[in-house]
């Protein structure tokens, strides 16, 4: 009985829980424990909505599929939420598409509460993912150098 | 007072605390018992005998308290894990030896479920359960004769009139599949009773019907394996174990080294085990064609594949079936599993793992999960033996791609899905040279079609110019065009057709964010003609007006999926009113096409969109496809997804009509009967009214009817065609079963199954009737 409220293994709740959700806690993991919604993130910037739904089809029938946008932009900043029709299909691609790959790059997928207005905007400062601020590593995918970084090239730059 | 009344207070409390620790206590042990009992047999430092002695003396110790407990656990693990089953069935022998008693009655339990099990058709649980009661033959625990006469009731299920087939088959496969657990030791106590038997079953197999054979062979040829169903293979190889006198070299047999101690146990006598006679509702497992990919010459020279009539190919294979059944929802857990697998004697373990892989993704009619899940856990395999398994998945896929002209079309469809979703993985790396030969094929035949199609699904999952870079030169003919949208309307010669005037209009209106209600005015005025300028004598559609919308709509929309999406529900009121009539609806389905046919995944997506906001309706679009427009692409795959998904929609509209009415009848029903009963009913329980279901058994009754519709059509076009190609082949003097014949006379035989319990279970049409029985004729 347990594990039917609960999921677990790979289709379980991670440890992860967005700071910006309007409500508690225990509200929150109400919804993200009923919700068919999934965030997916780590994408190229470049990956499509149409080679996102050819991939997440594969575990069911989808819904609709809103691609994150930089708030700056309005380009892909490479994340999306991925909403399904049924509960089902969003544990399917959590347990069979987390961690594999897509134009490349690994797929991180997680629950999500569901989508609303103005969260497909990146949060970072400069428009895109937050963790696009911060990363020191060259991402060919993702815009190259974390943006801290690449102001700091720029500057020495003459 | 004060005092005493504190004191009692605390007594109370005392008591109640000793309670609770005894109940934790309970709970603790019972825990306890639970875990060692179900982790014996694994991975340990010391000895699985060692262990099992010492597990034997912890239950016989625990045994007067926790009797039924223990029991209770270990009939669990009879059914949960039946890959340790000489490990239990060795337990229950320790423990048969220390307390007779105690063997009988687990035997009692054991005998309970099995009945129950046989009673309520969980027929895999039974077969488990069936098997260990053998296995305890050689711990001592039961007598021999007893086991037999079980095994003669079930094999006396084959001798009973007027049933199916499937329900004597599953008595004989329970039976067979436990004799290389026991059929040695009846062997050396019951010869003439074990033959007799055996004699039994071999004129039950050879009087077996197979017409369903055709249907669930993945392979059309029996070279270069001869493709057996499941119980013509299953009786091979028990013959073949009969021949070496019952031995077999794959079963842990733990029991052995402790034959001192067990052969002085007392044995008990099963209970007669009868099979509960047929009804009409019981489900029997349905019969399976065994999938052979490699034989001996296939595998490293250092190892050795058994045979496919060798009692240890079956035996490794069910224990393969076993873990994937395990653990499908863990596809790390699965892969790891898989590899972990003891095996002996140099068995090439991931040469059988992926058969047993690719056996289940081939399986007909379905496979029995997730088609995803046997891809993401390939690459998991993959992951865990970078040395040696993606070589293997390498020499699988060159295989199935030798042998692809004999493949069931729709294994092929699942071929391309996998293969492409693989390759997606892995940089879209492959050997393209070494199929070089498909290049001078006809474009028809199963070599090309695949290595096209192939290509098709990795662009979905990619990009062209990618895809452009994955394959050599030479294989430019098959690679697929840049998808782009088609817009007539700024096309060269756009000036000369009638809608071109409105069309601009209303891309600019629209683009300036226009109402549904200021576009339908900029299309009032245009002729009803088709958009070459040609006359439409048909009232029931316009074609220009649809064509001019439809297509600036899309063409505006063209960015992303989303962004087409957005345009059809912003505009959503204009699609409805344009498309009242089928012929609209399949009007709009062309124009669709004509601006899209270059993107199939496009087409997929929004024919399934306009579907679901009931834009069209499922019957267009099967008229649709196949109507002339649309033979060009016939054979196409993608053409075979979208009816595909068409009928799964209409089929799961029914369904959830059908639960709608069914559960409202059930509210109403228990709000009768409490009146009756004089409760009271609270306004808060909705109970729907008479009427409320009524209207609802009427829109249930629509769709079936709409359901019915929908198969007779595609059936009926399905003759039509066929019928065509079979006359064209006969006065061109050729042969029928040319590959375009394969691509559609296998495709529709997947709805055979929805087909026959759509018609035969309630009023049958006789319309309906008449066309699968042609279709039926057309295959025998």
């Amino acid at each position: 009985m347990a594990a039917k409220t609960r999921p677990d293994g790979s289709a379980a709740l991670s440890q992860y829980r967005d700071q910006h959700y309007k409500g508690s806690r225990t509200e929150q993991e109400r919804a993200l424990l009923k919700s068919t919604t999934l965030y997916v993130g780590n994408l190229s910037f470049y990956t499509s909505e149409e080679q996102i739904h050819e991939l997440f089809s594969r575990a069911g029938d989808v819904k609709r599929i809103v691609m994150g946008l930089d708030k700056v932009k309005k380009t892909p900043c490479g994340f999306c939420f991925m909403e399904y029709y049924t509960r089902a299909d969003a544990e399917n691609a959590m347990r069979y598409i987390n961690g594999t790959r897509l134009d490349d790059r690994i797929v991180r997928t997680d629950w999500d509460a569901g989508f609303k207005e103005g969260r497909q905007f990146g949060r970072g400062k400069s428009g895109g993912q937050v963790r696009d601020e911060y990363r020191t590593d060259f991402d060919e995918g993702r815009g190259g150098y974390g943006k801290l970084v690449q102001t700091k090239i720029r500057r020495r730059d003459p | 007072m004060s005092r005493r009344r504190r004191e009692s207070y605390s007594d109370d409390e005392d008591d109640e605390r000793s309670r609770k620790r005894r109940r934790t206590e309970v709970v603790d042990i019972e825990d306890r018992l639970e875990s060692l009992i179900t982790r014996v047999g694994e991975k340990s430092t010391s000895s699985l005998e060692s262990n099992l002695e010492g597990l034997a003396s912890v239950l016989e110790a625990d045994l007067p308290n926790y009797k039924v407990k223990i029991m209770r656990i270990l009939c669990q693990c009879v059914v949960s894990m039946p890959e340790k089953l000489t490990v239990y069935t060795t337990l229950v022998g320790l423990l048969n030896a220390k307390n007779y008693t105690c063997g009988g009655e687990f035997v009692e339990m054991l005998v309970r479920n099995l009945k129950e099990s046989l009673k309520t058709g969980q027929w895999e649980e039974a077969r488990m359960m069936v098997r260990f009661l053998s296995d305890l033959v050689n711990c001592h625990v039961l007598v021999a004769a007893s086991v037999l006469q079980m095994f003669d009731n079930f094999i006396e299920v084959t001798l009973e009139d007027n049933i199916p087939q499937v329900r004597s088959d599953v008595y004989v496969y329970m039976v067979l599949s436990s004799l290389p657990w026991v059929g040695r030791e009846l062997f050396e106590k019951k010869e003439a009773e074990l033959n007799k038997l055996l004699d039994t079953v071999d004129s039950y197999i050879s009087k077996r019907q197979k017409i369903h054979m055709p249907a669930l062979r993945v392979w059309n040829v029996d070279e270069p394996h001869p493709q057996e169903e499941y119980l013509d293979c299953m009786w091979a190889q028990i013959r073949n174990l009969r021949n070496s006198k019952w031995l077999e070299k794959q079963i842990l047999r733990p029991y052995l080294a402790f034959d001192s101690v067990l052969c002085d146990a007392l044995q008990h006598t099963l209970p007669q085990i009868i099979p509960p006679s047929h009804n009409e509702e019981m489900v029997y497992p349905i019969p399976r064609v065994i999938f052979r990919l490699f034989d001996y010459t296939d595998v490293p020279e250092d190892t050795v594949l058994p045979g496919s009539h060798a009692i240890e190919r079956y035996l490794i294979e069910e224990q393969i079936d076993r873990i994937i059944h395990t653990n499908h929802f863990e596809r790390k857990d699965c892969a790891a599993a898989l590899l972990s697998y003891p095996v002996k004697n140099k068995l090439p373990l991931n040469y059988m793992v992926v058969e047993v892989m690719f056996s289940q993704l081939f399986q007909l009619p379905c496979a029995p999960y997730l088609e995803l899940f046997y891809g993401s856990t390939l690459i998991e395999l993959c992951k865990l033996q970078p040395s040696s398994m993606p070589q293997v998945l390498a020499q699988a896929s060159e295989m199935l791609f030798e042998r692809i002209d004999h493949m069931h079309t729709i294994c092929i469809e699942r071929f391309v899905n996998w293969f492409s979703y693989h390759l997606s993985n892995f940089q879209l790396r492959w050997s393209w040279e070494d199929w070089s030969e498909v290049t001078s094929m006809d474009s028809e035949a199963p070599k090309a079609k695949f290595v096209r199609e192939v290509l098709l699904k990795c662009l979905r999952l990619s990009y062209h110019q990618r895809i452009v870079e994955s394959v050599p030169e030479s294989f430019a003919a098959f690679l697929p065009i840049k998808p782009a949208p088609q817009y007539k309307y700024e096309q060269e010669g756009a000036g000369s057709l009638p809608g071109t005037t409105a069309a601009h209009a209303l891309m600019n209106a629209i683009k300036s964010k226009c109402t549904p209600d200021e576009a339908a005015q900029l299309l009032r005025d245009l002729p009803n003609k088709f958009p070459n300028g040609d006359e439409n004598d048909n009232p029931s559609y316009h074609p220009l007006k649809i064509d001019v919308f439809v297509s600036t709509l899309l063409y505006l929309g063209s960015k992303s999926f989303s962004h087409s999406f957005a345009a059809m529900a912003k505009f959503y009121p204009n699609l409805k009113s344009l498309t009242e009539t089928e012929e609209a609806q399949i009007y709009l389905l062309k124009t669709i096409y004509n601006t899209w046919s270059t993107h199939q995944q496009r087409m997929v997506v929004l024919v399934d969109k306009l579907l679901r906001t009931e834009v069209v309706q499922c019957q267009a679009v099967a008229n649709w496809i196949f109507s002339e427009q649309m033979q060009r692409d016939f054979t196409s795959m993608y053409v075979w997804e979208i009816l595909h998904g068409t009928i799964k929609k209409m089929t799961k509209h029914v369904d959830q009509l059908q639960s709608e009415v069914d559960e409202a009848r059930d509210k109403l029903d228990a709000a009768k009967r409490k009146e009756a009963d004089g409760m009271e009913i609270f306004s808060d329980e909705e109970v729907p009214t008479e009427e409320m279901i009524e209207r609802m058994e009427e829109k249930l009754e629509t769709a079936t009817s709409q359901q019915k519709n929908l198969f007779l059509i595609i059936f009926q076009r399905f003759i039509i065609v066929l019928t065509e190609h079979l006359a064209r082949c006969e006065s061109a003097g050729i042969d029928y079963n040319t590959t375009w014949y394969k691509w559609h006379h296998q495709l529709v035989f997947r709805y055979i199954n929805t087909l026959e319990s759509l018609l035969f279970t309630s009023d049958i049409d006789i319309h309906i009737l008449e066309v699968f029985q042609q279709f039926c004729a057309l295959r025998s």
